[in-house]
């Protein structure tokens, strides 16, 4: 019986809210829903933003910097192999590792300087543990030196430059250039010595974040450790877990296991300010817009409150013919709940055209500053988790906001309707 | 008077003391003052009385539609006083019909649609309902009519699809608020008539408020209300 009354409610809904006296999807209802709409596509589409912003730029860390990096603060040198076997039996969750050398040096070029920081990577370990392949837009990933035919000058060693760099100074595949790296007097460090080392572009990378792009070189370990003459020393490993998302879970085991003597940071801890106030922003974002789909609810719930005066003489009749106070209820904020879902999904789709004309104007105007932003173009990203706190926050506000409409619909005496008559 | 009957049997419908009155400003406008009725089973009750006398207050009243400020009313022995508005909804469903001086059918549903819903309302299914609706309206001659939309009929068939609509869910009792008041003399009889048949027919218990006279004459008790008391000329 609850069935057949919940299947009649809804048919009595539907019936009146499409052909009813009520007709709600006549321009007035069209017009009541239109800000629910814009609403929700403004929401769709910021959420598709910053969950894309969010994604870029967590692709872009650990594309570049990997899941967790392991600083050695000890000087003396530990065979890689032996030290990374050390930690996949620490903790499982390890992968694979590469050590690398971290260096800041400045880049001389037809009489620009700029501070750069050239990172030395292993060219046949680094394959599993960063993704710069993909990054690669001119030249090719190479890091290993081209052998010079016999009685030859030695070629310069082969380096990756960020594209940010490529532009200021004009470099393309082939070109060469200086890295200069100040080095301290074993005995005064106030005092330094130059080594001033020559690399040939290999490839321009596009780094995906503003700051790596301006300043990250990459090369091979051992043309690195020439260059900073600092032997056969590394500054540590890059690991790759077996998912990003338990890179600090690891951080945290392997920091207790290893003890004082080393540093250990996650991707996330690189940008740790950044990525905390995306999130906040997130928040922020959602609850500002969704003030927005309050007020319109509350259009919604007026445009019923009219048709509700408007279908006096049809509820008083529906209510002779034994339709419940209760269920009269039930059909109102139904037709209320019917137009928040008509509203919501119409919403999700003026919400993806918005988005589609985010990334085509992206694409064309460069909408997006990488200075101040960080990163010069973002991948929407569509959340399916999104689109459902959308949808329920949404329609839970309309099914509340027509509280009042189908409460006064319930009270109305059935004689009063069919004396207007 | 012959609004308490010696009669053995038990009534269907039984209002005692029924008092209505309105506020208006400070003064109250007394409607309905101390009325009780018997009403027994398939018999033909005609209320008469002048307008304003407190016919169609009283109609309401017994019909469930509006309550009494003082009074019980009764349906079979059962206390309608005591059921909550859910309760007496279901109540009306099952067990009464209505039929109004305007034939309030909406005007966005066909007629079988319109007389459909009393069961749609009760919960049966789509299917079921329209072959019921189908049947009675073929009982008052308007089969060929089911798909019409309330402004394609005239306005004897109107409240001809209105006594359907009243009908269809079987109800024990029948009550009509002036159903002639909006016909001309020649669909005025066709209702009558139609009442009467159909009255015959299924055993109904027939309470009508009419003011013409010809159409009272036709009942087996008429009682007259003035100033919201019995009258004591009785028709």
């Amino acid at each position: 019986m609850r069935w057949q009354a919940t299947r009649s409610n809804f048919w009595l809904a539907g019936r009146l809210l499409l052909t009813g006296p009520t007709r709600l999807f006549s321009m007035q209802g069209w017009i009541s829903i239109f800000g629910l709409i814009f609403g929700v596509a403004s929401l769709v589409a910021a959420m598709a933003v910053i969950t894309g912003f969010q994604a870029t730029l967590r692709r872009s860390v650990i594309d570049v910097t990997g899941h967790l990096q392991i600083f050695k603060l000890d000087p003396t040198p530990e065979p890689w192999q032996e030290f990374f076997s050390r930690l996949k039996r620490l903790d499982s969750r390890v992968l694979a590792g590469t050590r690398f050398v971290m260096v800041e040096g400045v880049l001389a070029h037809k009489g620009k300087l700029n501070g750069v920081l050239v990172e030395g990577l292993d060219p046949v370990a680094v394959g599993p543990v960063l993704d710069l392949q993909n990054r690669i837009i001119e030249g090719a990933f190479n890091l290993q030196p081209q052998q010079a035919a016999s009685g030859a000058p030695a070629e310069s060693p082969p380096a990756l430059i960020g594209k940010g760099i490529a532009q200021n100074f004009k470099l393309h595949v082939g070109d060469e250039f200086r890295l200069v790296v100040p080095a301290g007097q074993e005995v005064d460090v106030s005092q330094f010595r130059r080594h001033v080392g020559t690399f040939r572009v290999a490839g321009v990378l596009d780094l995906g974040k503003y700051d790596y792009d301006q300043r990250w070189i990459v090369t091979s370990l051992k043309a690195a450790q020439d260059w900073a003459q600092i032997g056969s020393r590394y500054s540590g490993l890059i690991l790759k877990t077996e998912d990003a998302n338990q890179a600090r879970g690891v951080q945290m085991h392997l920091a207790g296991e290893l003890g004082s003597g080393y540093r250990l940071r996650d991707w996330r801890e690189v940008n740790e300010n950044l990525l905390e106030a995306i999130d906040i922003e997130k928040v922020v974002i959602f609850f500002v817009i969704f003030i927005i789909v309050i007020a319109a609810a509350f259009n919604v719930a007026s445009a019923l409150y009219v048709n509700v005066v408007r279908s006096t003489p049809a509820i008083s009749l529906l209510k002779t013919l034994g339709l419940s106070p209760k269920r009269v209820s039930v059909v109102f904020s139904l037709q209320g709940l019917l137009l928040g879902v008509c509203g919501t999904l119409l919403g999700f789709l003026l919400g993806l055209l918005f988005c589609a004309g985010f990334v085509f104007l992206q694409s064309e105007f460069g909408l997006i500053q990488g200075s101040v932003y960080k990163i010069d173009y973002i991948e929407l990203k569509i959340q399916w988790t999104d689109w459902l706190i959308i949808f329920t926050a949404t329609n839970l506000i309309c099914w509340l906001a027509t509280w009042a409409p189908a409460n006064r619909a319930a009270r109305l005496s059935p004689v009063e309707g069919l004396r207007q008559e | 008077m012959e609004n308490i009957r010696q009669e053995t049997r038990p009534a269907l419908l039984q209002a005692k003391g029924i008092c209505k009155s309105y506020a208006l400003g400070a003064s109250e406008l007394q409607i309905l003052k101390d009325i009780s009725i018997e009403v027994f089973p398939g018999e033909t009750l005609c209320i008469v009385g002048a307008s304003g006398s407190g016919k169609s207050t009283l109609l309401h009243i017994l019909g469930t539609l509006d309550r009494a400020q003082h009074g019980v009313i009764g349906f079979a022995g059962q206390d309608l006083g005591a059921l909550s508005d859910e309760e007496l909804a279901r109540f009306r469903n099952q067990k009464m019909g209505f039929v109004f001086q305007s034939h309030h059918l909406l005007s966005e549903f066909s007629a079988l649609e319109n007389v459909a819903m009393p069961l749609r309302i009760a919960g049966l299914s789509a299917a079921e309902s329209l072959r019921q609706a189908q049947e009675y309206l073929a009982l008052v001659g308007l089969a060929d009519r089911a798909t019409h939309f309330p402004n394609q009929l005239s306005g004897g068939e109107l409240q001809r699809v209105a006594i359907a609509r009243a009908l269809v869910n079987r109800p024990q009792i029948l009550f009509a608020d002036e159903p002639t008041g909006n016909l001309d003399s020649k669909n005025s009889l066709i209702i009558q008539d139609l009442f009467f048949q159909l009255q015959s027919q299924t055993g109904l218990t027939l309470v009508v408020v009419t003011h013409d006279a010809q159409f009272a004459s036709r009942f087996s008790r008429v009682l007259r209300l003035s100033d919201g008391s019995w009258s004591n000329s009785a028709s």
